[in-house]
């Protein structure tokens, strides 16, 4: 699985780093914390501000061991992939994020 | 009937894994912490150009989280079932040895902790990578 993602940065200490696949991004807007997609399933992510379109990225599942423990506004990620040597979670297409 | 296991030392306790899932032993890479995510998960990391997600073994385990800085070593271990088994990082204090032990041998406890077998003096818990794969939040 490789498809192009729209990569975010989130705020906070851990900087994270995180992919919305590019077909699913319905719209974009700025708020005062930072940037909101719109995702065309209907929900929204929130980021602080969108990094890049990264073409092609390779994908790898989520492991087993992950479900349940990523954080709240994670809880939909569909795998995990690296950008630039950088770790980054991958959401689902369609998923909604409560930041 | 006895196979290769890495033993590692997890605190004042030691457990071991089947050599045969093991893929290296490291020395924990820098870690992308994940804010609010369960205490067991580490962070995210890149071994070998592929995202690696590393774990306190543990917690894993049931055990108190690592108090400040994460623990040194990082055993890649491949767990799950053959056929769907996933590379992840399992942070520990210390690789300790190679020893050849006999799963069938072991008392106590099943589950993703297995059984205890005697190294020496040392009660070494015995894990069983596809249960461990289960182990839940």
């Amino acid at each position: 699985m490789s498809p192009d993602l729209l990569l975010l940065r989130q705020g906070g200490a851990g900087e994270l780093l995180v992919g919305v696949p590019a077909g699913a991004v319905a719209g974009l807007a700025r708020t005062a914390d930072g940037v909101r997609l719109a995702l065309a399933g209907g929900g929204a992510v929130a980021a602080r501000e969108v990094v890049e379109l990264a073409r092609g990225v390779a994908v790898r599942p989520l492991p087993a061991l992950l479900r349940g423990r990523l954080p709240a506004p994670l809880a939909a990620a569909a795998g995990l992939a690296l950008w630039r040597s950088e770790p980054l979670v991958v959401l689902a297409a369609g998923a909604e994020e409560a930041p | 009937m006895t196979s290769p296991h890495l033993l590692v030392r997890i605190g004042e306790s030691a457990a071991a894994l089947p050599a045969a899932a093991v893929r290296r032993v490291i020395r924990t890479p820098r870690l992308h912490a994940l804010p609010a995510a369960d205490a067991a998960l580490l962070g995210l990391a890149e071994f070998a150009g592929e995202p690696l997600a590393v774990l306190d073994l543990a917690g894993l385990l049931g055990r108190p989280a690592p108090a400040a800085a994460p623990p040194a070593v990082t055993v890649v271990a491949w767990l799950g079932p053959d056929d769907e088994r996933e590379l992840v990082g399992l942070a520990v204090d210390e690789a300790l040895e190679v020893a050849a032990l006999d799963p069938a041998a072991a008392s106590g406890a099943g589950g993703a902790g297995g059984g205890e077998v005697l190294v020496g003096e040392r009660p070494v818990r015995l894990l069983d990578p596809r249960r461990l794969a289960e182990a839940a939040p």
